[in-house]
């Protein structure tokens, strides 16, 4: 069983939120559909992780970035559609920890998350 | 057609959905024998191979704008009956949102000039656009009312809603402002397709609480 580590899921989508809520079963897990909603939700639960959607509605996932670099010491893996080496470089640049391209492989997902909790 | 910006929110429209389907597909064999999984998965692939597909028919039909290839044969359109017809198609494929009709009147013999191929694509589009932007299977209201000597059929969504500079764009190819993305084509597809129509394509939006759109078109007499 693993321990309890406190995983934060931010993606505006339903259905993705549905399989990353399958993908991390056994994790403490709390969702998020948008950037507000994302922000409100760290400063209750103090996420270890925070698995992030680069697209969000209103704002993108650099300013979550950046913002969480701020206040939170919560690590961040950016999870997205959008086209990858550019992307992958700008989360990098704002602090993002790790970065997955959908499609993506849930036990890539798992590995990656373990690998940030280690 | 080779815009950066254009591709990229082409590929976040196919991405996203594939992600469902192949992230489900990989879970149902590491332990497909959990009935609630089994399930889910189901419901969530059906849901993200319509979103495909409704990704690749708009794709198709903004090569086809834009290349000038759409064209449109305009005659009197049951009003009421087109719009009905559209509401239940989406209904059957995109269950989970509550959908409701209101006609603000009687509009039975009404008729508006339209191309009987064009008009329900476009509001299909905007039925589309709304259940993606409610989220939960929130509401979407269709609402038909007359403004002068013309119908205004309006859709509006429970979802995020839009501040001013996003809604300036929305009916634009490459919807962005700024840094803020919004994604889709539907809303493009949809004005070239009303404008071909010559109608008009509105939007209001308030942040947080949802964003209406309306198709306004010519009513017969």
């Amino acid at each position: 069983m693993r321990p309890q580590h406190r995983i934060l899921v931010v993606d505006d989508d339903v259905s993705t939120r549905s399989l990353l809520r399958a993908t991390l079963e056994g994790y403490d897990l709390a969702e998020a559909a948008d950037a507000e909603e994302a922000l409100a939700v760290i400063e209750e639960f103090v996420p270890d992780v925070v698995v992030l959607d680069w697209r969000l509605p209103g704002r993108w996932g650099g300013e979550i970035i950046a913002q969480l670099r701020r206040d939170s010491p919560a690590r961040v893996l950016v999870l997205t559609a959008e086209e990858g080496a550019h992307t992958q470089l700008l989360a990098e640049s704002l602090g993002a920890d790790a970065f997955l391209r959908k499609p993506f492989s849930p036990i890539e997902l798992v590995r990656e998350i373990e690998r940030l909790l280690a | 057609m080779t815009d950066p910006a254009f591709v990229a929110n082409l590929e976040h429209e196919l991405r996203a959905p594939l992600a469902v389907v192949t992230g489900y597909a990989d879970l149902l064999r590491l332990g497909g024998e959990d009935a609630a999984l089994r399930e889910e998965a189901a419901r969530a692939i059906g849901e993200a191979a319509v979103r495909l597909g409704e990704a690749l028919d708009d794709l198709l039909t903004v090569f086809a704008l834009d290349s000038d290839a759409v064209t449109v044969t305009l005659e009197p359109l049951d009003l009421r009956a087109a719009v009905e017809g559209v509401v239940a198609a989406v209904r059957g494929r995109l269950a989970s949102n509550e959908i409701t009709t209101s006609f603000h009147e009687d509009f039975a013999s009404a008729a508006v000039l339209a191309d009987p191929d064009q008009f329900p694509r476009a509001l299909r589009g905007l039925l589309v656009n709304a259940c993606r932007y409610s989220p939960g299977g929130g509401a979407v209201a269709v609402d038909i009312s007359r403004r002068g000597e013309s119908a205004v059929i309006s859709v509006s969504d429970s979802g995020a809603g839009m501040d001013a500079d996003e809604l300036a764009v929305a009916f634009e190819r490459v919807p962005y402002a700024g840094a803020v993305h919004r994604t889709g084509l539907e809303l493009y597809k949809v004005r070239r397709l009303v404008e071909l129509q010559h109608g008009l394509l509105e939007g209001a939006s308030t942040p947080g609480r949802g964003s209406t759109f309306s198709i306004v078109l010519p009513l017969v007499s």
